[in-house]
């Protein structure tokens, strides 16, 4: 009945608040026992990244076929996307504030996130301004794809260029030089795969029902 | 006067870590709390899905 990647991702997600919160953890200088939030923080930013790659391929391919369903699937990831990057900035700024001791800092990934955020929900505000299904679909799916490179760069590469609080960018080395530990990653990555995949549900259970709509009023 | 505070402190202190030490078997009546409510809003989140299933019949 429910499609297996479902249940999978349930699972997952499962065993990852459970062993997150259960299995030893290496000892680190300032974080503690925090670095727990590596199980259910740094997932919602993982998430939101698949999610707005699958929004951006449906725009590509609504571009290429003139399909509006591909256009409800963009518009959908992109909604889910910006759910699961609200929720990782408002779990982010709780940790900011226990570790490096302000809600917000000048951190260029904590700015460069702020500015994603603003990218997307401008496309929201974009598509509700367009009443014609056709055109909305076409110039929504325009910004889409410029929005995915941007945001990439404003969250992967100008945080490495300078200096960032953030492990992995500027002089700070990364979880994966040798903090992320195989007991980390015993648990880090089945989270970043269970809530991708809890992310890609949400997402089609409003995509199927927008359908349905749609083959109502016609 | 000092003293009495820091008296007082001490025992504070003291009587968290008793409150610590007893606890600590308990985090997973947590643990389990959480992990049931998850199952609970998965449970939801197939019931909404089976739900769309018919509608698209």
């Amino acid at each position: 009945m429910i499609k297996w990647w479902k249940i999978l991702g349930a699972l997952l997600v499962l065993y990852a608040l459970i062993a997150g919160l259960l299995l030893p953890i290496p000892q680190l200088a300032i974080l503690e026992q925090s670095i727990r939030n590596l199980y259910y923080h740094v997932p919602m930013w993982f998430g939101m990244i698949f999610l707005l790659l699958a929004s951006m391929v449906y725009s590509i391919r609504m571009l290429s076929s003139g399909n509006l369903q591909h256009d409800i699937k963009a518009a959908e990831y992109a909604n889910a996307a910006i759910l699961f990057g609200s929720i990782g900035i408002a779990t982010g700024m709780i940790w900011a504030k226990n570790t490096w001791g302000a809600y917000w800092t000048n951190d260029p990934k904590l700015n460069g996130a702020a500015i994603g955020m603003l990218m997307y929900l401008a496309y929201t505000v974009l598509r509700s301004s367009i009443d014609d299904d056709e055109k909305r679909a076409r110039v929504s799916a325009v910004y889409n794809v410029f929005c995915f490179p941007i945001f990439i760069v404003l969250i992967f590469i100008l945080p490495r260029l300078t200096d960032s609080l953030h492990p992995g960018n500027g002089g700070n080395p990364g979880f994966n030089s040798y903090d992320l530990d195989s007991r980390l990653r015993m648990v880090f990555y089945p989270a970043v795969l269970g809530w991708t995949l809890i992310g890609f549900w949400l997402a089609d259970l409003k995509i199927r029902v927008k359908i349905v709509e749609i083959k109502k009023d016609s | 006067m000092k003293n009495l505070l820091l008296t007082i402190l001490l025992q504070q202190i003291h009587t968290n870590e008793m409150a610590d030490a007893e606890s600590t078997q308990k985090f997973y009546v947590v643990v389990a709390v959480i992990a049931l409510l998850f199952v609970g809003i998965v449970g939801y989140l197939i019931s909404v899905d089976r739900k769309i299933k018919k509608l698209e019949k």
